[in-house]
């Protein structure tokens, strides 16, 4: 019998539930923000065919990514509990972060299923209960696609996970764990974010350009605020997750980092956002620029996010390595946090 | 312990995909089920019917609402110029699906020798145009579901010179709606040079004289010159002209219908109007004709209806959106998204509302 294997299955219900959970969640939040924006349920058609678009592959991608790490990390600390142990340590491309079981192929199939949602949702009467039938289409997709990933990745991410941690060792220096940080979590959540911000503000300042054929620089101003505070409160969140395991596996190790409490990250989350709506400002003030075209206010509110989210990442990863817990606690009380 | 090492090297292979399928099997028919619903609440069916005209087939497509058990009026689709299929290319489905949310069923056809239909549609005049509509309601009023509802017409651009002829002839067709429509060939011809002359940068006395140059070219084919007469003419007069000249088939089916002027026959029609243009048209002469509709209407500016729509082109879409494409796999993808929402502002909820009265009128006055 192999323990390992049965290990993950046990995972099964737990995590069938939990991404059952961080589906509705996820596609829930974005839906709430949509209805709650101008100008409400009649919106451009095209908005919603990029929401689908985007939606499916964003959310599912997120959700697979989050329940891999869980797995694994469960997994790791139960076959260390059981003391289990692998001959074959040799740890060459040993592959242990979730985003590289999300090949090319299944984002395209994830994109596909998109495709499917908005053809069927443009054939639809458009009335309010297709809007409904259209989210409940996106959470069962994002669910299935999720599925889809940990089925196909949990068993070699698992192994490799445990594999790594018995062969451990602090060998990353900074310059790695800043090439490690960007390429498995700027990079991917910040695209992530960025993308789904985007259906966001097509709707919110086409909606705005549609009443007085502009939109104002206050309302970029204030959106961009919004906006970039949660993607720098969600991302500080989730990679903050994600990344533990990375910690522990030695793949992330920044040295002469002080003690940076909860409140100070938080501040900082808080203060970047409003540094750079700020300059926005003032740069709008000096240039005597009242409004924007609906175009000029999406990519500038898509910057805005990107280094808000670049801001949540750097916060997760600094608060990460400053973290005397880590250091300190057993293996499984890290992980279960 | 250290055998599960050796095991461990191996996975990856069927078990690491068993467990937890179901749950994915019952998403997959979940997502089905869910798109299936949506597709079961499309508004409209698309059934395909032709008819015969002038011994010569159309193939057309009836766009009946499944929302309602029978339609409560019918708008017939009157195509502009050009090689026009059913949906003029996916423009007409915003339309028809708003029409079919409302109850109203819609009928649309190949024109001659595109698609499905015989002929040519370079052979058509505006009679024979007119014809085709009037062929359209008999085969329509045939059906039981048909016979008593209210018929209207909805047509496009050249559909002006069309829609008229058909209304004047038959008492069957209730209402209209002439979107972009011009009321004088020639007077539209002479707009279209003096705009193309703009765009080309040319001004003052050369822009006079090709405004001649045209005005005798137009004179040449009115009065009847073979096509060969009308090439040597641009030989001799302007030679440069001669690479973008006609050919023979869009020089007949022009000859044909040159001195096309819907004026007399907008006179005499009854039926109501609703008139749509849009302020950035490049096509046609919005506020001359615009003043000629209520010229025509002063004595019973009731049965008019007009209306010009801010940001929007010949097509009434949005003119800030489309206005800067020229027709294209792009201009078509684009329409086909935005849908309803490439309209003008306000504009397909006021042919609806406009239709809604209509048809409630008619209603009233048959109890």
């Amino acid at each position: 019998m192999n323990q390992i294997l049965d290990l993950i299955k046990a995972q099964s219900p737990r995590y069938l539930l939990r991404i059952l959970m961080l589906s509705v969640f996820e596609v829930v939040v974005i839906v709430l923000l949509f209805f709650l924006t101008k100008p409400y349920f009649a919106s451009y058609q095209v908005f919603w065919y990029l929401l689908c678009l985007i939606m499916v592959p964003a959310c599912a991608c997120s959700v697979a990514v989050n329940g891999l790490t869980k797995i694994a990390s469960q997994v790791m600390v139960q076959a260390k509990h059981l003391n289990i142990t692998i001959t074959d340590t040799n740890n060459e491309k040993l592959v242990t972060s979730a985003w590289q079981y999300i090949s090319w192929k299944k984002v395209l199939v994830m994109v596909s299923c998109g495709v499917l949602i908005a053809l069927c949702y443009s054939e639809s009467a458009k009335s309010f209960t297709d809007l409904l039938v259209l989210f409940i289409a996106i959470i069962i997709a994002t669910f299935a696609c999720a599925n889809w990933v940990i089925i196909n990745a949990s068993v070699p991410m698992s192994v490799a996970v445990y594999k790594s941690y018995l062969v451990r060792r602090r060998v990353s220096n900074d310059t790695k764990t800043i090439d490690h940080c960007i390429r498995f979590h700027l990079l991917p959540w910040a695209g992530i974010a960025s993308a789904t911000l985007l259906t966001f503000f097509v709707k919110y300042y086409l909606g705005l350009a549609d009443e007085s054929g502009y939109v104002e620089t206050g309302y970029v101003i204030g959106s961009s605020y919004i906006s970039g505070v949660f993607v720098a409160v969600w991302l500080w969140l989730e990679v903050g997750q994600m990344a533990r395991l990375d910690h522990i596996l030695g793949r992330i190790h920044l040295a002469g980092i002080g003690h940076v409490t909860g409140s100070e990250a938080f501040s900082l989350i808080m203060f970047v956002p409003i540094g750079l709506v700020m300059f926005l400002a003032a740069f709008n003030g000096f240039f005597d620029i009242e409004s924007y075209r609906y175009q000029t206010a999406i990519i500038m509110s898509v910057l805005l996010t990107l280094l808000c989210a670049l801001t949540g990442v750097s916060v997760a990863i600094l608060k990460l390595c400053a973290s005397r817990t880590l250091k300190k606690q057993p293996l499984k009380e890290v992980v279960d946090r | 312990m250290q055998q599960e090492g050796n095991e461990l090297t191996n996975l990856g292979g069927k078990n690491s995909v068993v467990f937890s399928r179901w749950s994915l099997y019952i998403a997959v028919f979940g997502l089905i089920g869910a798109l299936v619903l949506m597709l079961d609440s499309a508004p409209y069916e698309n059934i395909t019917q032709d008819f015969t005209t002038d011994h010569s087939n159309r193939s057309g497509a009836l766009i009946m609402p499944t929302k309602v058990s029978s339609p409560r009026g019918l708008m017939i689709f009157v195509h502009g110029d050009g090689a026009m299929g059913r949906s003029a290319f996916g423009y007409y489905y915003p339309l028809w699906q708003r029409l079919a949310k409302e109850g109203i069923a819609s009928y649309s056809w190949d024109k001659a020798g595109v698609g499905g239909s015989e002929g040519n549609w370079l052979e058509q005049n505006m009679q024979s145009r007119a014809n085709e509509i009037l062929d359209v309601v008999i085969m329509l009023r045939k059906q039981p579901r048909f016979k008593d509802i209210p018929i209207g017409l909805i047509g496009f651009s050249q559909a002006g010179w069309v829609m008229p002829k058909a209304l004047k002839e038959s008492s069957e067709l209730s209402f209209a709606v002439f979107v972009s429509t011009p009321i004088n060939w020639l007077k539209q011809s002479e707009f279209l040079t003096q705009t193309r002359l703009k765009r080309a940068g040319i001004t003052g006395k050369s822009k006079s004289e090709k405004m001649k140059h045209a005005q005798d070219v137009s004179k040449l084919i009115a009065e009847g010159a073979k096509y060969d007469t009308y090439l040597d003419f641009l030989e001799r007069t302007a030679p440069n002209a001669v690479e973008s000249a006609m050919n023979k088939s869009r020089y007949q089916f022009v000859q044909k219908n040159i001195n096309v002027d819907s004026e007399l026959e907008l006179r005499e029609i009854h039926q109501p109007l609703f008139v749509a243009f849009g302020n950035h048209d490049v096509n046609i002469n919005v506020a001359n004709n615009a003043a000629h509709f209520e010229r025509i209407f002063t004595q019973n500016p009731a049965q008019l209806k007009l209306k010009t729509y801010q940001n929007a082109d010949h097509t009434l879409l949005k003119n800030s959106e489309f206005g800067h494409l020229t027709p294209s796999l792009w201009w078509l993808i684009k329409v086909s998204l935005w849908e309803e929402d490439g309209f003008s502002e306000r504009f397909v909820d006021d042919v609806m509302s406009w239709l809604n009265l209509q048809i409630t009128k008619l209603s009233q006055h048959a109890q």
